[in-house]
């Protein structure tokens, strides 16, 4: 019941109010001094009961309107390892006192913290459906709202190394058969020093010189030093719990990449092969390690 | 910490100052301690403020005899708050106390009427409100004062005018007569209990007299102590049918009480007691009591000099002990009842009983005829009253007020605790006839009026500058009065005679005054959301590149693009076919993360006229 009460009141961009403990408090004061004033018949405490109400009545409707009159002007979350904390970057057009966030995927909410931070124990694929921003204003009354937000990230596995992983070596310019293989960008034919700057790459990549000649944007490549790669097929090990295995591989790779060594993975039939840094291709890795 | 918040003990400390006639001395030391903490900054700890908290509560009831009354409530509140400043404060903390100072001042209005008082209340309320605004992070700015002139005080006004009171119900409650109910010695005054009178100057009621009368003749009755109030009085003669009652003279009387008074007080002897909707003839053989669910705080009053005879009958009892019946008709063995009553006040007079507001501790009526010869009021009318009962004559003592102060500025008499008397009625026939014992033995008492007279004993034990000063502080004393005065009619004015001529003028039905509050409420809420829509939103959080994004992306939907979940190669890439916009965009991309100063004003404007 409370699960489909709380369904309709997602559906809805109201505004919900809602008195807090205090709130309750200052209600109750209200009622014994209006009491008192009746049962003696004092019009001044009548009066000064009347005036407090009337506030109570001016910091319910600030209260409301702190959240109608708030917009959403931008909300993100960037995908990241199960080892660490997700972050909401969340900017909202009016500021809210006491402000706390929820993300709700489908039936499921998480408690954002006040510095943006949430944590997800479990990889995979996740996209939000809701967002309920409330506010304690004055400290009187719990007001929130929902927002549809449809955000969509992964989380990808921990980076715990709890199995050592056997890895080929192959020569680089060793062909590789397989239905699908993931390889760098070559767009640039000519150009074997730059890569097109794909959304999500470091900023501080991109190549501004060339952006000021040609108008485009694009970044450097890193050239490797050594002529062998590592190559991994997960499916390979089946004798390891897949969670183990999973989170053994993502710490291999995230070290590899950090220390720009080649490398190959398969990974639900994919390949995903790093002859150099490409942190677009690392991140479409990491995600099918997350669903896999 | 509130400890900052140093107005918050000015609120305490004024309410002391304000309300010092019911704060008992615990309460005073406890404030003592507790500013003396604050403002040298000295920890309590936890337990020493518990230990604290028992022994005031401890002493009040050893000061009260009793733990459920509305001046130990007052007392322990202040008591309470005063030591809760002092704790480490939380959140929690923090909104205790604010509540509890509201609490205060509110439940203070109870017991101070007076325009000081309601200077304080406004004063202390504005102050509360900023701190609770500061304790919360917000500040009172202009808007604030805005939303209280136009909506606080409207909806305040609005429900405070035209909210229904209470119709008046009756409120006279005779007391009954009683089967076999004892005539003698009144359980309410019994001579050795009180040992000493407390002096105050606070104030009972304010009366408007109208016509000229003696200062001697300012008898206002109160309380009949004869629990059976004389109709219990059974003869074994059959009582004579009662004569018309003749008047000499009628005197109006405006009566305000500022205190809860369980009877109804008028000039002696009231004929007819007006209230907003009754009007009801009272004979002196009955008081006229309050009850404090429906305490009546103005009403008029029609007195005369004379006084009904609805005794249905007389019983004499014996009452007194053996010895004291024949003390008192060895004293006083005359039965004539004028003789009698010579003959006491001789006997008062000749042997210098002398009247004192601290007689001390008097045990018996003998210890007091024949040793002491010491006493106020009560002490000469309960002696009186019993000589005359030991006589057979039926006697009862009478509580109110003697005197009272004109003032000149307001034109009617305020009347205060130390105006309190007690005096003496006799059955005479078809008459209950008023004697005054304490006008034999301190005539100025009665001459001057308990208040003046409290003030002259000041003067006369040296107090030098009291008499100086006193002069020029009853001046400004007075002014002030009528000031309170005239205040507190027109706030007490708004009752339900107000409402019902209101409603009359503007030739409304009563019945409208709920559908009136709430169309009016609903005009009040739908102007305030109005003002809070259009006129009261904070927009300075969103940052400028915000708000730049914003327009860009308005700009760009406003062609006919949608550029959401794209990356910035793939939107230049939409963009080619818009060069103007596309140099915009490149333009913002380049503000946005570039590491050159930007003017975001000029490309707001830009954006905006494209």
């Amino acid at each position: 019941m409370m699960n489909f009460i709380k369904r309709q009141m997602r559906k809805r961009s109201q505004v919900y109010i809602l008195p807090t403990r205090m709130g309750g408090y200052f209600l109750g004061l209200i009622s014994v001094l209006f009491m008192l004033s009746l049962f003696y018949s004092s019009n001044l405490l009548l009066l000064f009961n009347l005036v407090i109400f009337s506030l109570l009545l001016m910091w319910l409707v600030e209260s409301h309107f702190q959240l109608k009159k708030n917009k959403m002007i931008s909300a993100q979350v960037n995908s990241f390892f199960q080892d660490e904390k997700g972050f909401l970057s969340l900017e909202l057009s009016a500021v809210l006192s006491e402000k706390n966030i929820s993300l709700f995927f489908d039936d499921r909410e998480i408690l954002v913290s006040r510095d943006g931070f949430f944590e997800i124990s479990r990889r995979g694929s996740y996209g939000t459906t809701h967002i309920k921003i409330s506010s304690v204003y004055f400290g009187l009354f719990q007001t929130w709202i929902y927002y549809p937000l449809h955000l969509s990230f992964y989380v990808y596995p921990s980076r715990e190394r709890s199995v050592r992983l056997e890895w080929s070596e192959l020569a680089l310019d060793q062909q590789i058969e397989s239905e699908t293989m993931i390889s760098s960008r070559s767009k640039f034919g000519d150009s074997f020093d730059t890569l097109e700057h794909w959304g999500g790459e470091p900023l501080q990549r991109i190549k501004w010189s060339v952006f000021a000649k040609s108008e485009e944007l694009v970044v450097g490549k890193s050239f490797l030093e050594d002529e062998r790669i590592l190559a991994f097929d997960l499916s390979s090990r089946s004798d390891v719990a897949k969670e183990q295995l999973v989170s053994s591989l993502t710490a291999d790779i995230w070290s590899f990449y950090q220390a720009n060594h080649p490398f190959l993975v398969r990974v639900n039939g994919k390949i995903f092969e790093f002859k150099q840094q490409d942190s677009v291709l690392f991140e479409r890795c990491l995600e099918e390690l997350s669903v896999c | 910490m509130l400890r900052k918040f140093r107005g918050l003990y000015l609120i305490i400390l004024g309410f002391c100052i304000l309300l010092s006639d019911y704060l008992k001395a615990p309460t005073y030391i406890l404030v003592g301690i507790t500013l003396i903490a604050v403002t040298f900054n000295i920890q309590i700890k936890s337990y020493w403020r518990s230990l604290l908290s028992i022994i005031i509560f401890i002493s009040y009831y050893l000061i009260y005899g009793k733990v459920f009354d509305p001046e130990i409530g007052l007392n322990f509140l202040v008591s309470v708050l005063s030591i809760k400043v002092l704790e480490e404060e939380e959140r929690r903390d923090q909104f205790m106390i604010f509540y509890g100072l509201l609490l205060l001042i509110g439940a203070g209005s109870l017991f101070e009427k007076t325009l000081p008082y309601a200077s304080y209340t406004i004063l202390s309320l504005g102050y509360l409100i900023s701190v609770f605004y500061r304790i919360n992070h917000s500040i009172m700015n202009r808007e604030f004062s805005l939303k209280f002139v136009f909506f606080v005080i409207p909806v305040s006004a609005l429900i405070f005018l035209l909210a229904p009171r209470m119709s008046e119900l009756s409120s006279f409650n005779p007391v009954k007569a009683q089967e076999g109910a004892v005539v003698g010695y009144t359980t309410d005054v019994r001579i050795s209990e009180l040992e000493s009178l407390q002096q105050s100057s606070r104030k009972m009621f304010d009366a408007k007299i109208s016509g000229k009368i003696s200062p001697n003749a300012l008898y206002w009755r109160g309380n009949i102590l004869d629990f059976n109030d004389g109709w219990n009085w059974v003869d074994r003669h059959r009582v004579e049918s009662p004569k018309e009652p003749h008047s000499l003279s009628t005197v109006r009387q405006e009566i305000f009480l500022y205190e809860f008074h369980d009877y109804f007080i008028g000039l002696d002897t009231i004929q007819t007691l007006t209230t907003q909707r009754f009007q009801i003839p009272l004979s002196t053989a009955q008081t006229a009591r309050q009850l404090k669910s429906r305490f009546i705080a103005r009403y008029e009053v029609s007195s005369a000099d004379f006084t009904d005879s609805e005794v249905r009958s007389i019983e004499r009892r014996n009452f007194l002990s053996e010895k004291e019946t024949q003390l008192i008709l060895k004293l006083f063995p005359e039965r004539e009842l004028k003789t009698l009553l010579q003959n006491v006040q001789q006997y008062f007079q000749k042997n210098q009983f002398s009247y004192s507001y601290n007689p001390g501790r008097i045990q018996s009526l003998s210890l007091f005829l024949n040793e002491k010869k010491i006493g106020f009021c009560s002490h000469y009318a309960s002696a009186l009253g019993l000589i005359l009962r030991a006589h057979g004559y039926p006697a009862r003592l009478v509580s109110g007020y003697m005197g009272g102060r004109y003032n000149q500025f307001g034109e009617f008499y305020e009347v205060t605790q130390n105006d309190a008397h007690v005096w003496v009625e006799y059955y005479d026939q078809d008459r209950w006839m008023r004697v005054d014992p304490t006008l034999w033995i301190a005539p100025s008492r009665i001459e001057l009026g308990g208040e003046l007279y409290s003030l002259s004993l000041q003067s006369t034990r040296g107090n030098l500058l009291s008499s100086y000063f006193s002069k020029y502080y009853l001046l400004v004393s007075d002014w002030i009065s009528q000031w309170n005065y005239d205040f507190y009619f027109w706030l007490d004015s708004f009752d339900y005679q107000f409402q019902l001529n209101f409603f009359e003028r503007l030739k409304l039905n009563k019945k409208m005054t709920f559908p009136i509050i709430i169309i009016g409420l609903v005009v009040i809420m739908l102007v305030y959301y109005f003002y809070q829509f259009f006129f009261s939103h904070k927009k300075e959080r969103a940052s400028p590149y915000s708000v730049v994004w914003i327009e860009l992306n308005k700009k760009i939907h406003h062609f006919g693009f949608s550029i959401d979940h794209l990356t910035i190669a793939e939107t230049r890439e939409i963009l080619r076919s818009k060069p103007e916009l596309l140099v915009l965009f490149d333009e913002v991309i380049l503000a946005l993360y570039g590491s050159s100063k930007v003017d975001w004003k000029s490309l707001l404007r830009r954006i905006k006229k494209f």
